[in-house]
């Protein structure tokens, strides 16, 4: 059944209020139809909710937002933030939780989305302007890693240093060598 | 590096003293004669680690002394030097300008090279690096200049 809005049209061309006006109609429509299904009755707040507003002066800015579109925008994805080759910035920030694990391929400039997989991108020269990897955002430099004996003996052996630099112990040829 | 093949081949010549060349190459031809390169390997290796014995180095707390004190030795026997630099892995050992290529010739690079490798070896034993071994990378090439690594 098609609803008419002739009543409240009418109100607004004589300049006049349609707020005591109820459509009456549409309520019963309502009533007969919770009767008829249980189920109707159990969202019956959410039915009452789709009876519209017979006031139509309030102007859109106090139109209520449908549900489903408020839905939508609390459910939007968080914008994906563009990954800067600063190296050492990018390594310092937390990883985004919300954010997708990695820019995807198509996010990427042509270049740098050819990069991304192809594996001859090296001899091209675009490898370069690939998003960072977790391994080229911490570049090892020789200056960061330790220079006392113990320590790198000990990091090469892949052995904890335990007390600090330890005294070399006294040195004897290895058996077979001499 | 000269341009000229000869010069550089000439140079390369002037690493080893001519009153020891002949000597070193006749005695490489002799042990080639009697032993296998894996053998003669080993046996320049035990070399080295004498030679190590007979050079020890001062106490050392960093890299760089190591290598100062290394490179110390070996400039007093005009014998080149060495730079270790570090990666995350292994320490590698670049010795530049060894003699060793030089006397007893380019054809005997494959068992030659164990001289420094045991050379090393004992110097980072007596460092406090005997768990780590000292591994030859490649072939010294025509100057003498050998990278070596010492990794788990």
């Amino acid at each position: 059944m098609k609803h008419s809005d002739d009543i409240v049209n009418l109100f607004q061309q004589f300049g006049a209020k349609a707020d005591p006006y109820h459509e009456l109609a549409r309520k019963q429509e309502h009533q007969l139809s919770n009767e008829r299904w249980p189920l109707v009755s159990a969202v019956r707040n959410a039915v009452a909710d789709d009876v519209p507003s017979v006031d139509r002066s309030a102007g859109t800015a106090a139109a209520p937002i449908p549900q489903q579109a408020q839905a939508s925008v609390s459910a939007r994805p968080a914008p994906v933030v563009a990954v800067q080759r600063t190296a050492p910035v990018a390594a310092e920030l937390p990883r985004p939780v919300a954010a997708p694990a990695a820019v995807s391929a198509d996010r990427l400039p042509p270049a740098a989305a050819l990069a991304s997989r192809s594996p001859l991108a090296g001899l091209a020269g675009l490898r370069g302007q690939t998003a960072p990897t977790i391994a080229e955002e911490q570049p090892v430099h020789q200056e960061s890693l330790p220079a006392d004996l113990p320590s790198v003996f000990a990091r090469l052996a892949g052995t904890p240093v335990v007390g600090g630099a330890a005294p070399a112990p006294a040195w004897q040829p290895r058996k077979g060598h001499l | 590096m000269p341009s000229s093949p000869d010069i550089a081949a000439h140079l390369v010549r002037q690493q080893c003293s001519v009153q020891w060349r002949g000597f070193f190459q006749a005695l490489a031809a002799e042990f080639v004669a009697a032993l296998p390169p894996e053998d003669l390997r080993a046996l320049m290796f035990r070399v080295g680690a004498r030679f190590a014995a007979d050079h020890p180095l001062p106490a050392c707390a960093t890299v760089e002394d190591l290598q100062r004190s290394m490179t110390a030795v070996w400039t007093s026997i005009d014998w080149g030097w060495v730079d270790l630099t570090q990666e995350v892995a292994q320490l590698n050992i670049h010795h530049s300008l060894s003699p060793v290529s030089a006397a007893f010739g380019s054809d005997h690079v494959q068992w030659s090279g164990g001289f420094l490798e045991g050379v090393y070896q004992s110097w980072f034993d007596q460092a406090g690096a005997g768990q780590l071994k000292v591994v030859q990378c490649a072939p010294a090439d025509a100057w003498g200049c050998v990278h070596l690594q010492l990794s788990r």
